[in-house]
């Protein structure tokens, strides 16, 4: 390779070929170095490169120029680099209690259709074997008179079940809030149930970040035993070379190798 | 299927832990390449990677996947190891062969048809290019080594070292001038003491 010139030093603009009728004058050409950087790595548009070409093929300074950093490209790609083995292991996620959750869904649906047939065929039975019990079912539900009952009936009914869930609801939201706020303040009879729902959300959300701090910790921990486990396997593998006298011959070797 | 690496940020953010064991296998060794270049010891640039998965982890939920994961990724890399090196207080070392090694080179070779004389030639060249990295200053270093070792692009760089695009290129121009120059020299004295010592030998 030869000596190192910079486009747009003085003895370098000195040297070029005029390459009037491409557009580029040839200082500016020469000057930029950035437009031989983007040639050199083919990240220029179709003009650039085009009017690049052109001024190589005048200008011999910047021909060498665009070369040599090439070369220097190829050199780069001796850097070895040690072959890598993983140090990762992998995060397991934790097992759940839910011992369905991993089935398919086919056997998840055969399942409920064998307990809907079942039933089905119980109901049936019933029919069959014991006509009596199901007629006295049906008797006494038809004790009930359902010719007075007005659609006012069924509204009111409606409502004042509506009414019951509630407050149900709200006995149950205020309690989780108070529970939530018993350290910092008192509890209120009457929480509003957005607020309850965000402090949930809240919780929720710290104790998935605590959960996902124990896997971390966990790894972390495998990781270290596994060091650790290395370590201990090489140091093994020295003391048993160091007992074996063609160990020993191996070891004697590879020091007066280097 | 091979699920793209956005699906799998996707999926290991919503909690998929075996979404996240992909994108680490798939990223694995680039970034240990990076760390390694960057820092020259093998068990340093182990320790960055874990490292950088574990804070990538961790940071899942804060990528918004405005770029690459593999950019969000090398961003991590190159800061634990500009941390590392305050640290520790020391510049970046290359681990370079003393001597060569016999028993070595039987195991190294390229190729089956790899002569010992290329070999060596070889593991000269690596240590040289090596050692010329080490000796530029940082944001060139970076520059070259995320263009030429993992193919960024010149805007991809621009973002990942906070610079303008110019910039970029100025530095890769630069870097490649001074690399140029150092590895020519030790060429030539690479050269001058083999035909020495074949001298003295013969």
């Amino acid at each position: 390779m030869s000596a190192t010139s910079v486009p747009g030093s003085p003895s370098h603009s000195g040297e070029r070929v005029n390459n009037a009728g491409q557009g580029y004058s040839d200082n500016a050409m020469c000057d930029q170095r950035e437009q031989l950087i983007g040639y050199l790595y083919g990240e220029c548009d179709r003009d650039e490169r085009r009017a690049i070409e052109a001024h190589l093929r005048e200008c011999p300074t910047c021909r060498e120029e665009v070369g040599g950093l090439g070369a220097v490209r190829q050199d780069l790609l001796a850097w070895d680099v040690p072959p890598y083995e993983s140090v990762w292991r992998p995060f397991v996620a934790p097992r759940t209690s839910n011992p369905f959750r991993d089935l398919p869904a086919w056997a998840m649906a055969a399942a409920a259709t064998l307990v809907f047939l079942s039933g089905a065929g119980g109901g049936a039975a019933m029919h069959l074997f014991w006509p009596s019990s199901a007629a006295a079912a049906n008797a006494s539900a038809s004790r009930t008179p359902v010719a007075g009952v007005t659609p006012a009936d069924l509204a009111s009914l409606k409502a004042s079940v509506l009414a019951q869930v509630r407050a149900e609801m709200e006995q149950r939201v205020a309690a989780v809030a108070s529970h939530e706020t018993a350290s910092t303040q008192p509890a209120t009879a009457n929480v509003p149930a957005g607020a309850a729902f965000d402090s949930m959300s809240a919780r929720l959300a710290s104790l998935e970040d605590w959960q996902n701090q124990q896997i971390l910790l966990n790894w972390r921990f495998d990781q270290k035993i596994g060091q650790i486990g290395t370590r201990t396997s090489s140091l093994n593998t020295q003391m048993a070379a160091n007992r074996q006298p063609d160990g020993l011959q191996v070891i004697n070797y590879a020091i007066e190798g280097r | 299927m091979t699920r793209t690496d956005e699906e799998l940020v996707a999926s290991a953010t919503a909690g998929d832990l075996d979404s996240f064991n992909q994108l680490v296998s798939r990223w694995e060794r680039p970034i240990y390449t990076l760390a390694y270049r960057t820092l020259g010891r093998d068990e340093d640039a182990r320790d960055v990677v874990q490292e950088a998965f574990l804070r990538a982890y961790r940071g899942l939920r804060g990528f918004k996947g405005e770029a690459k994961f593999s950019s969000w990724l090398y961003r991590i890399t190159l800061n634990l190891c500009r941390d590392w090196m305050r640290r520790e207080r020391r510049a970046p070392v290359v681990s370079l062969p003393e001597g060569v090694d016999p028993l070595e080179l039987a195991d190294d070779r390229a190729s089956p048809v790899e002569s010992v004389e290329d070999l060596v030639a070889r593991r000269e060249m690596s240590a040289a290019v090596a050692r010329a990295m080490q000796e530029l200053p940082d944001e060139q270093r970076q520059a070259i080594m995320l263009k030429e070792y993992h193919g960024l692009t010149f805007q991809e760089i621009a973002d990942q070292l906070d610079c303008p695009l110019s910039t970029v290129k100025t530095r890769l121009y630069q870097g490649l001038s001074v690399l140029r120059r150092r590895l020519e020299r030790q060429q030539t004295s690479d050269a001058a003491f083999r035909r020495a010592t074949w001298e003295s030998s013969s």
